[in-house]
């Protein structure tokens, strides 16, 4: 009974309920395999210009077109640039777009939820009308157009993304702070004379923790699949930077997509994949935090 | 109920008014201005050309000299009465040119909900009733694989399998060319690929979903008292379980309509669909932004709408939600 003790360091009692969680999550075996592959990919996305093989913007008009093979692994595309380098730097572009877009999401979504939960009355009415109107535009369709408006580049993509796609994250707050603003431990902190910025802050946000983190990892894989579908449209991140998404935008020809299909297949497998293992956390994550289904669809 | 109902319709105008305030301020921020493009094609052309004062004194009459708030309101003015402006490349009516593209898409749409809730929905209740055996691991794990599947991706696998390999189905457009258009056999046959693309991903999540609220019903106290009193587990869920199990079902719909339309952006795309999406998609590439602007606008409220359909939906048939 006393090894839970020294593997999660003397901060935690043996059944805090962070330690709890980890212990579940580590359990969860597809979990792990997503938690170890999504590692794998942030060391690619971090050692990109020691991992590719090629620069990925080398034009090499001799070698166009070409299917897989021993020089170029993966193929090249219809200037001869190097697929697998291509996909190599693209894994750059999905990661950062990932975690900066949730990043700034979850801030947004934090401060709105718990605001609109904790205080109540006419601020809570007034945050959730906004967030109504908000929800109504798609996500996919807000960002589009206002990163057409500002200009198409990475770092508008992630912070469009990261502006507008937060009410579904901060009503998931706002419920949980809502249902344990009214237990007996807050209103034991209160009867105390705990003050409202401690009681957020040390009781609530500690809280609401496990659901927001499922929706993390939710957000990550959304913003990595609207930075892939922008580009792909041609929307998204200015070529030639390399990204999956845009790759995959060559085969709306029809001739790439019915003649070089190791130019789309291989990064639609790489978006793929990654999305996948974010899931995989997820679904580890759930499980650990116990959260309901319900909860962790919005 | 007829309180509910009340309330939540009492909410509309004001969700309404805040759709339009974001749309405006929104493409405040694209080049040109969202009330020049009110002003009928045409009307302009004597005006401007070496005449600078002429101008000024037309857009002092449209209110254009005015801050923003005001020209917000004329463009509102406008928009009650039906003129969502002109599109920059063929002059036409937006508010015609949307209509136009309406129909398209939602045939499209309500053939992915329908496919996708009838394969969802079916898949869930037989993984929940079969909870933990290998059919459900299977189906469970291939669920998470199809929600994270970019619509794009399987978009083009489908294409590149079945219309350019197979040669089975038509590769895009809707109908094919020379043949009559309308609604036909034709138009349903070019629907088949787009259709089933854009309902994977929310066959998935359907059966995810499905399979979550049947275990819960299966749970439930009723269904014990059921068993208890000796009912084939056949009739248990058939009249208990599912009855329970798919109600909450109904707000999915909903839910999942903003993913749809923002889908469609990319499927119409794909399958040349002349509907809503391509419709935007076209007008981004050619920053036509008073058609954008119009197709933004007539999005949220489809969405808006279907919100309110379905949570009335769900008052009517779980009594519960009524007295929240």
């Amino acid at each position: 009974m006393q090894a839970p003790a020294e593997v999660f360091g003397s901060a935690s009692p043996p059944d805090s309920p962070l330690g709890r969680a980890a212990r579940r999550f580590l359990r969860h075996r597809l979990a792990l395999v997503g938690a170890v592959m999504v590692i794998f990919l942030l060391i690619v996305a971090a050692l990109a210009h020691v991992l590719a093989p090629y620069d990925p913007l080398d034009v090499n008009t001799g070698r166009r077109m070409l299917p897989p093979d021993g020089q170029n692994l993966l193929g090249t595309d219809q200037v001869g640039r190097d697929v697998l380098s291509r996909l190599i730097y693209g894994t750059r572009v999905s990661m950062s777009v990932g975690i900066v877009a949730v990043s700034i999401q979850l801030t947004i979504a934090f401060i709105l939820g718990s605001l609109s939960g904790y205080l109540g009355g006419k601020p809570d009415m007034v945050i959730m009308r906004f967030t109504d109107v908000v929800m109504t535009f798609p996500t996919f369709v807000l960002v589009l157009i206002l990163v057409s408006i500002v200009g198409p580049s990475m770092y508008n993509v992630m912070l469009v993304f990261g502006l507008f796609a937060w009410p579904g994250p901060a009503r998931l707050v706002r419920g949980q702070v809502l249902s344990l603003r009214e237990q007996d431990f807050i209103l034991a902190a209160r009867v105390v004379g705990v003050g409202d910025w401690d009681v957020l802050r040390r009781h609530l946000l500690p809280n609401v923790l496990g659901p927001v983190s499922v929706a993390a990892t939710l957000g990550m894989a959304e913003a990595i699949l609207t930075e892939a579908g922008l580009s792909f449209l041609g929307l998204g991140v200015r070529p030639p930077t390399p990204t999956w998404g845009s790759m995959i935008g060559d085969a709306r020809f029809t001739y790439v997509l019915a003649d070089m299909p190791w130019l789309w297949l291989v990064p639609g497998v790489a978006i793929s994949f990654a999305v996948i293992c974010i899931n995989f956390i997820g679904d580890g994550l759930r499980d650990a935090f116990d959260v309901r289904g319900r909860q962790a669809l919005e | 109920m007829q309180q509910y109902l009340l309330r939540r319709l009492s909410l509309i105008p004001i969700l309404l008014l805040g759709i339009t305030l974001m749309t405006f301020f929104m493409f405040n921020l694209a080049p040109g201005d969202p009330v020049t493009a009110l002003i009928k094609p045409g009307v302009l052309d004597g005006f401007g050309q070496g005449d600078g004062a002429n101008l000024e004194a037309l857009r002092a009459r449209y209110g254009l000299d005015k801050p923003v708030i005001v020209r917000y309101l004329v463009w509102l003015r406008e928009l009650l009465k039906g003129n969502l402006g002109y599109s920059y490349n063929t002059d036409q009516p937006v508010l015609e040119t949307i209509a136009e593209a309406i129909p398209a898409t939602l045939l499209l749409q309500a053939t992915s909900i329908g496919l996708a809730l009838i394969m969802g929905v079916i898949l869930g209740v037989i993984t929940a009733i079969k909870q933990y055996s290998r059919l459900d691991h299977f189906l469970t794990f291939l669920a998470l694989f199809g929600i994270s599947l970019p619509n794009f991706f399987i978009a083009l696998i489908a294409m590149y399998v079945f219309a350019v390999k197979l040669n089975w189905l038509p590769i895009a457009g809707m109908w094919t060319p020379g043949r009559p258009i309308g609604f036909n056999l034709d138009l349903l046959h070019h629907m088949v690929l787009p259709a089933t693309a854009g309902a994977i991903i929310y066959v998935a999540s359907y059966m995810r979903y499905a399979r979550a609220s049947t275990l819960d019903a299966l749970s439930a106290d009723f269904v014990v008292t059921a068993r208890a009193k000796g009912l084939r587990e056949r009739l248990v869920v058939m009249r208990h379980v599912l009855r329970n199990a798919l109600l909450p079902i109904v707000t999915l719909m909903g839910l999942s309509l903003p993913g749809l339309l923002g889908g469609s952006f990319i499927i119409e795309t794909i399958f040349s669909w002349n509907g809503l999406g391509l419709l935007g998609y076209r007008a981004l590439m050619s920053r036509d932004y008073p058609l954008l602007m119009g197709v933004a606008l007539m999005v949220a409220t489809l969405i808006l709408l279907a919100n309110l359909i379905t949570d009335i939906a769900y008052a009517f048939v779980d009594p519960r939600v009524r007295y929240e």
